[in-house]
């Protein structure tokens, strides 16, 4: 669906996009991760004709974004990370403004903005003015101003950015739901755990190179880094150390006797978390809950990025 | 139609009469026109001699021509300059470039969507022109022409305004740039009209000088500048393509446009009917009306229908032209309304254009109901059954100097005009929604 072969971006002697080479299958949801700086948005707007690559090419659905712009414009739906909305204008309007750029039909385009609105959960504000949109609710309608004309990509540059805990969510429902519509998607973001749980493959760039690329689980192997998992147990708490540092994978156990948490980094994968339960539970631990811990992904990142991994 | 699918047309439409910015500008117009038209009034008030000439008409004319031109280089730089950069500042642009909307049918509609609050503006001073033309001593082809070159004056400043507007990203600075040029502009055409007779209406500022050469003359002025307009529009749509497209193709159109331009220039000696003239008006008429519709989204206000004023707040420069013309006329008995049916017909052929174009944003911006159609129709009628009459009463007993031909040609035209709007409303109260998705 989409393939970036050797794509470069040169600002005169800053290399802000350094030879990137990717390849996306339909379908894929792609986490695009890097810190401030890293070349995120410059490289989603080669992708989207805003800008020109100073080399390599990038392809999307075979169609070149050097050689034929306009029809890859039809092929993607652009969400910019600053972007803005008219604001003098009514939300459907806004939309009909949208899908008339996109030379959709008019009989066609009034079933159509209700059906986006009502993707976006925006149906209630069809009438309402644009400035009287909240910062959530105008990302939802820039969202849903990219799903008009039905664009088998959607490169999203932080769609998240700048929302409450909660409208993050509702961002993120949003997206999964998206994902159901069978829709290839590029989506940038600085906070690898917000993407981690819905993006099949995930790529880390900085300073414009491509540090590591794949799922979450081949990121952590390849780069030889521990996860964290951390259990709550209500019994048996002084057994975990002896019983785990039997396995192995495991590096480090920490136990916090007050909380009735342990900490347990272990260097395997999602799926051995089940053997080290079985192990607890057989021995008459009680564990009530295990997850992993979020701040490793960001620990994950952290190492990842600094240049540990090259 | 054309406008109606350009979304950034469609926006300004409704979005220009949102709000009292646009009809603060209006009334300022109009009010600038008036105090123009009182000071030419004066000035030939003084002179007895000029007024039994009839050259009073004349007088006021000139006055108003030149003050309508200066405006318009004054207001339209401004109109346009932030038709790109203002979208870069709102960083609204991205996604306007990012849309498979072409290059050049984005720039014809920064183009059109900049010009036609400026054809709105110039409407609203239409009925001060079709004053001077009721007080005699100014041709309907030299009203009609300095319309013309007015309206083409309007599309170069508005593609000068839009090719700063791409090349400056902040507004401030494209509207210095576009004056700078706007200023260029006119000091090169005025003096192109000063050095070369043929070319003599070509200037916005001296367009009145039309009358000399006729409408040939107004033909080669509406001609010349109608190229340096699509020139200098193709101009930036070239520069633009390049950005975003990658494409290097201006220079062979740059070439075309310019033998284009010389051979419109060499050639002005070919004849021009003189027929046209109606016909465009009508048609420029018939444009606007048709991008007019009915979009109830918005509540309707309980407003007795006969309360215009109330129902339409934009449609006051109108008034305020009807109560200068009306005030205007009390003060000289230079001439009988019954004595020129055909003046007449022009006059409210003018106000009608005013309430059609009004009428046209005002929907656009979404909210108007049938019972202003029913007062612009109970005006059409109005008009129609009183210069009806004066044409046959004319026809009975001619007096010296009456037109026959061009008083049926005109009343057919109203007829038309009038036949056309019915349609267009009756259309409309049948659809009931032209803007709005069903
Ligand atoms: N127009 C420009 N001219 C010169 N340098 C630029 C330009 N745009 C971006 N850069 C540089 O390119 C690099 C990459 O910027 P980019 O905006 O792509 O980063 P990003 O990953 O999107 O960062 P953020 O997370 O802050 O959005 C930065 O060093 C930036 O300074
Ligand atoms: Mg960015």
């Amino acid at each position: 669906m989409l393939d970036l072969v050797n794509l470069t971006k040169r600002y005169h002697d800053l290399t802000a996009v350094d030879h990137l080479n990717l390849h996306l299958a339909p379908g894929e949801i792609f986490g695009f991760i890097g810190p401030n700086g890293a070349g995120k948005t410059t490289t989603i707007k080669m992708l989207a004709t805003l800008l020109r690559p100073t080399e390599g090419d990038a392809l999307v659905d075979g169609v070149s974004v050097v050689a034929k712009p306009e029809q890859v414009r039809s092929l993607i739906g652009y969400m910019p990370d600053n972007f803005g909305v008219y604001d003098d204008v009514k939300v459907w309007e806004y939309l009909d403004f949208f899908a008339s750029a996109y030379r959709i039909p008019r009989e066609q385009r009034s079933s159509l903005i209700g059906d986006v609105l009502a993707l976006t959960d925006l149906r209630i504000k069809r009438d309402a003015f644009v400035e009287e949109l909240s910062r959530g609710m105008k990302q939802r309608l820039c969202l849903a101003k990219t799903l008009l004309h039905d664009p088998p990509l959607l490169l999203l540059d932080e769609p998240a950015s700048g929302l409450d805990p909660r409208a993050r969510i509702e961002m993120r429902e949003l997206l999964k739901q998206l994902r159901r519509t069978g829709k290839t998607i590029l989506i940038s973001s600085h906070i690898l755990s917000e993407l981690a749980d819905f993006c099949t493959t995930v790529g880390i760039i900085e300073a414009g190179r491509l540090v590591a690329s794949g799922s979450v689980e081949e990121i952590i192997q390849q780069t030889g880094l521990t996860r964290t998992l951390e259990l709550r147990i209500t019994a048996g708490l002084e057994r975990v150390e002896t019983v785990l540092r039997e396995v192995e994978m495991v590096r480090d156990v920490v136990v916090d006797a007050d909380a009735g948490t342990c900490a347990v980094s272990f260097a395997g994968e999602l799926d051995d978390v089940a053997d080290l339960l079985k192990m607890l539970l057989d021995d008459g631990v009680r564990v009530v809950q295990a997850m992993e811990s979020a701040s490793d992904l960001e620990g994950l990142f952290m190492r990842v990025t600094r240049g540990q991994v090259a | 139609m054309w406008a109606v699918d350009n979304p950034i047309i469609v926006r300004e439409l409704r979005v220009r009469m949102r709000g009292n910015r646009a009809l603060w500008m209006q009334a300022a117009y109009v009010g600038v026109l008036s105090v123009v038209l009182l000071l030419g009034y004066w000035q030939a008030s003084q002179r007895p001699e000029a007024v039994a000439d009839g050259q009073l008409g004349q007088l006021m004319f000139a006055w108003l021509s030149v003050a309508q031109g200066l405006l318009l280089c004054l207001m339209v730089p401004a109109l346009a300059a932030g038709a790109i950069s203002a979208e870069y500042e709102q960083q609204t642009l991205d996604n306007l470039f990012a849309s498979s909307m072409s290059t050049s049918r984005l720039f014809w509609g920064k183009l059109v969507a900049s010009s036609l609050f400026v054809g709105q503006l110039l409407t609203t001073g239409l009925p001060l022109m079709a004053l001077c033309y009721l007080l005699g001593g100014v041709s309907m082809t030299q009203l009609l022409g300095v319309y013309a070159v007015q309206v083409s004056a309007c599309l170069v400043l508005s593609a000068i305004g839009l090719g700063c507007s791409l090349h400056c990203r902040n507004t401030i600075l494209a509207t210095t740039a576009s004056y700078v040029t706007v200023i260029g502009y006119v000091i090169f055409t005025s003096a192109v009209a000063a050095g070369t007779a043929a070319l003599g209406a070509v200037s916005p500022l001296v367009a009145s000088s039309a009358d000399d050469g006729g409408i040939r003359l107004v033909a080669v002025a509406v001609g010349f500048t109608l190229a340096i307009a699509f020139l200098t529009l193709d101009f930036s749509v070239c520069r633009a393509r390049l950005l975003r497209d990658g494409l290097v193709s201006w220079r062979p159109r740059l070439w075309l446009a310019a033998v284009a331009l010389g051979l419109v220039t060499w050639s002005h000696h070919d004849s021009a009917s003189d027929a046209p003239g109606l016909a465009v008006l009508l048609g420029i008429l018939l444009a606007l009306l048709l991008v007019s519709g009915d979009d109830g989204t918005e509540p309707r206000r309980r407003v007795l229908w006969w309360q215009f004023w109330r129902h339409a707040p934009e449609s006051a420069p109108l008034f305020v032209a009807l109560a200068t013309m009306g005030m205007l006329l009390a003060g000289t008995d230079v001439v009988k309304l019954d004595d020129h049916p055909l003046a007449f017909g022009a006059c409210t052929l003018a106000v009608l254009m005013v309430a059609a174009v009004t009428r046209a944003f005002h929907t656009a911006a979404g909210r108007v109901w049938p019972a202003r159609f029913m007062a612009v129709t109970a005006v059409c009628v109005g008009t129609l059954l009183i210069s009806a009459s004066t044409v046959a009463q004319e026809l009975m007993s001619p007096w010296e100097g009456f037109n026959k031909e061009a008083a049926w040609a005109f009343s057919l035209a109203q007829m038309l005009l009038y036949a056309w709007i019915s349609v267009v409303m009756l259309y409309l109260m049948w659809r009931r929604r032209v803007f709005a998705p069903r």
